[in-house]
């Protein structure tokens, strides 16, 4: 019983990192139809600046703050820059997201060497309980904090805010917004520095989880979050956060007992899903327009 | 008679495929103007155009004096032009509401064209809360005119309301078009010429991407050759 | 015939110049690299196949690539490099590729693109997951990749060029019978225009299935090439790294143009391999990925055609004009 609800801890704080990226990457999709290859690139930026900012400055709060801050900057040049040139073309998104997740990847080397980084968690949300035979990490319950803030923020945006209901109207028709006269090419900055700001986020919050920040974490953070929205549904937020849970618990609990497999489970859950609801479990069925 | 909007000799291709071959059109204040045509001929291609959605290859479109190509639609938009396409004219996850709540914030002014749009079409005040995709079709025309009348604006593009209503609900559509133009100009596209001959006070004819007819409504309706020639009216009668 | 001359006259030149390459400069590191060039070259191509032919990004095309290094090496481990065992391998890569291709486009070409290349993605890293297992380590030594025995007769490097090459060739008739068949027609038909095609009543999910198993053979045939090259094969075969580096080399060469990746590969591989001798001295030029990405970009922008489909419709327009 220990070992079960110290798992499903465990999947719970793997999930509210992954909620924090598959909700930047599924409010992208909703609005823009764009799916950000360079999602990963931008958590890796998040992850490495706030670690390097803690280390020198021993402030976590700056820390997270300049996380957010480069990946809102990184995802505003690229969406004003580079994607803003292949809307409408599908694979060109591909291709350049994908270029820049390279990049990105890459480039972070270039200051910080190609070997991991350890990164510490601040003294103040070190503490740990141990409540029957579950030991709880105060800097797990931080985590969980945080994103179920961010997901209660988000909603509140959709739905209680005009640039939300702005959003919900581009996800569906996005000429009209344009009628109504919005700027909607600024929405879609908007947005997308949003969901940037998620990913700095969630790696600024995961080196201190994970104990380092390496130069693969952002692909292999990516990769989980793709799943997630394809089994949640892409487009959906609240499909990003069941998935996000589904795929968190699974995870801890797989590599928990075999431990390199938990991809290949993640994956045979994304195939099901597929087989059974090829929109994802949230997602709604694509339109013709 | 001064023209608030003017198109000339406009040429649209897309996908390598000529649209438009020369549209051109004068929109008078304070009236109605009816684009008259076969499906197919480039009257939403030249409404589209004028929003700035399509791009086009020569001619000038011309709002106040101002060139409006080069311009994105949002800024079109706030020149003050009103669009309602055929399709997808609302916004069908959201409500009522906030469809209206869409083309303008919060205001004195707003607060006053709400009202008066929902005098004009009492079922939106019902439907309030429903989700605009749940409206019936006539509630949904109802809804895309109201957007337009609490945006205000100082042309009205109107891309077939009557398409798919039912005699009765064309018969509340020509009333709202009445109220309508009491307020402001309108370009209408229409296909159903009865109703296009009782609210318009002009109109072009657009057939395979060429203007080839205007005048005022009034010479059209007494014109049968006319109708019959250049709208297929009586000869083809399968076609309305 | 004159048009024939000038359409292959270039090709049959390079062929020769290639197929003298050992006799020239003898065998050692340029027919090794050449080698290697091979095998990305038909894996490039049958990667065109896949995002030329049928308009899908993939992420993950490697599983192919890989899945035919991995199973004929093993095959050639556990058999002592007889062979028997290269054959049997070969007849089993090519039916677990036809049967993975079948499932993975189950699941993901009936839905939109943006999915498909999530998809391969993932389902490439699990591949690579799994081969760096240490549940299968029996099969195929985990981590640590395993050496790959050949056949007496591969064991000299001039055979091996010239199989390679000989393997090369085949295919690429192969790939462009392929194109020009029936089939291949309806296929640029959907490229160009899904819904026409549609209407003229012919299953797009059907002919996207077919060019996608292709694709898949001709992967696996490019993963079997780069095995009998390197004599050695490792978790590597799998990595991400290889899908978007045979993606680059089709973009580079020209989406669309089955010969571009020739050329795509060519580039690439020299390229990897300057840049690695030159990172001995200039620490700099070991990131010479961000180049890469830079190079997706680039070609995006401003060479949607790549290097080939650009040449190819500068001709085009010109004798167009002289006609």
């Amino acid at each position: 019983m220990g070992i079960f609800l110290t798992l499903a801890l465990n999947g719970i704080v793997n999930g509210s990192l992954y909620f924090l990226m598959a909700a930047g990457l599924t409010l992208i999709f909703g609005l823009m139809r764009v799916v950000n290859f360079a999602h990963g690139g931008l958590y890796q930026w998040g992850a490495y600046l706030a670690t390097f900012v803690f280390a020198t400055t021993d402030n976590f709060v700056l820390a997270l703050a300049v996380g957010m801050l480069i990946a809102i900057i990184l995802g505003i040049v690229m969406e004003r820059g580079l994607i803003s040139f292949v809307y409408h073309n599908e694979n060109g998104q591909l291709l350049v997201t994908m270029g820049i997740m390279l990049i990105l990847t890459e480039l972070i080397k270039v200051p910080f060497g190609p070997s991991e980084l350890s990164s510490n968690t601040p003294t103040d949300l070190s503490n740990s309980w141990l409540v029957g035979q579950v030991v709880i990490v105060q800097y797990q319950l931080f985590m969980i904090g945080a994103s179920i803030v961010v997901f209660i923020l988000l909603l509140w945006i959709l739905h209680k805010t005009r640039l939300g209901m702005i959003v919900r109207a581009g996800v569906y028709n996005p000429e009209l917004v344009e009628a109504c006269g919005i700027a909607i090419g600024r929405v879609f900055t908007i947005v997308f520095a949003l969901g940037a700001g998620l990913a700095g986020l969630a790696g600024a919050l995961a080196g201190p989880y994970l104990g380092a920040v390496t130069p693969t974490m952002g692909f292999d953070m990516q990769l989980s979050a793709f799943i997630i929205v394809v089994v949640g549904g892409l487009g959906s937020l609240t499909g990003s956060f069941i998935g996000s849970m589904i795929i968190g618990i699974l995870t801890a609990v797989v590599s928990f007992y075999f431990s390199s497999l938990a991809v290949l489970v993640n994956v045979v859950v994304m195939v099901i899903v597929l087989l059974i609801r090829p929109q994802g479990l949230f997602g709604e069925r694509e339109s013709a327009t | 008679m001064s023209s608030l909007l003017e198109v000339a000799d406009l040429h649209v291709n897309i996908g390598g495929y000529q649209i438009l071959q020369g549209v051109s059109l004068a929109v008078p204040e304070h009236a109605v103007t009816v684009l008259l045509g076969r499906n197919g001929a480039g009257k939403t291609t030249t409404m589209r155009s004028i929003m700035g959605y399509v791009r086009s290859a020569a001619g000038e479109i011309r709002w106040r004096g101002e060139r409006l190509q080069g311009l994105r639609p949002y800024q079109v938009a706030r020149r003050g032009i009103g669009y309602m396409p055929e399709e997808g004219h609302l916004f069908a996850n959201l409500t009522v509401q906030d469809n209206l709540a869409m083309v303008a914030r919060k205001s004195a002014s707003y607060e006053s064209r709400l009202e008066r749009a929902l005098t004009l079409f009492p079922d939106l005040r019902i439907a309030w809360s429903r989700r605009a995709g749940t409206l019936s079709g006539g509630q949904k025309q109802m809804l895309g005119l109201a957007r337009l009348l609490v945006a205000a604006p100082a042309l009205m593009l109107i891309d077939e309301p009557s398409k798919g209503l039912s005699p009765g609900m064309v018969e509340v559509l020509a009333g709202a078009l009445s109220v309508l133009r009491e307020a402001t100009t309108i370009l209408l596209v229409e296909q159903n010429f009865r109703l296009a001959s009782r609210v318009g006070d002009h109109f072009s004819v657009i057939d395979e991407g060429r203007t080839c007819l205007s005048g005022s409504m009034e010479q059209l309706v007494a014109r049968v050759d006319w109708q019959q020639q250049y709208l297929g009216l009586t000869a083809t009668r399968e076609e309305v | 015939m004159t048009r024939h001359t000038r359409q292959f006259g270039p090709l049959l030149l390079i062929l020769v110049v290639v197929a003298l390459v050992p006799v020239l400069f003898g065998v050692g590191g340029i027919t090794n690299l050449l080698e290697q060039v091979f095998a990305f070259a038909l894996f490039a191509m049958s990667y065109d196949l896949l995002i030329g032919y049928t308009g899908v990004v993939s992420f993950g095309h490697a599983v192919f690539f890989g899945t035919g290094a991995y199973v004929v090496g093993i095959f050639l481990a556990h058999s002592g490099g007889s062979s028997g065992g290269l054959l049997v391998g070969t007849c089993v890569a090519l039916g677990m590729s036809i049967l993975l291709s079948l499932l993975i486009a189950s699941i993901s070409l009936r839905i939109r693109t943006v999915y498909f290349a999530m998809i391969t993605l993932a389902v490439g890293q699990t591949f690579y997951v799994l081969s760096g297992s240490q549940m299968l380590q029996p099969l195929t030594n985990a981590d640590d990749g395993m050496t790959v025995p050949l056949p007496v007769w591969l064991t000299h490097d001039r055979p091996v060029y010239y199989f390679s090459l000989a393997v090369l060739v085949l295919c690429l008739v192969l790939l462009r019978l392929f194109v020009r068949s029936p089939v291949g027609l309806v296929l640029q038909g959907i490229r160009e225009n899904e819904g026409r095609v549609l209407t003229l009543g012919h299953s797009v999910y059907r002919f996207k299935s077919i060019a996608f198993v292709i694709s898949g053979l001709m992967a696996t045939v490019a993963g079997i090439l780069y095995v009998i090259a390197q004599t050695f094969v490792s978790t590597g075969v799998y990595d991400v790294s290889i899908s978007l580096d045979v993606l680059l080399m089709t973009i580079i060469g020209g989406i669309g143009t089955l010969y571009g990746g020739l050329l795509g590969a060519l580039i690439i591989i020299v390229a990897q391999t300057e840049f690695t001798n030159l990172a001995g001295t200039y620490p700099i030029f070991g990131r010479y990925t961000i180049l890469f990405g830079v190079l997706y970009i680039v070609i995006v922008r401003f060479m949607p055609r790549g290097i080939v489909g650009t040449i190819l419709e500068s001709i085009k327009r010109r004798s167009g004009q002289e006609g």
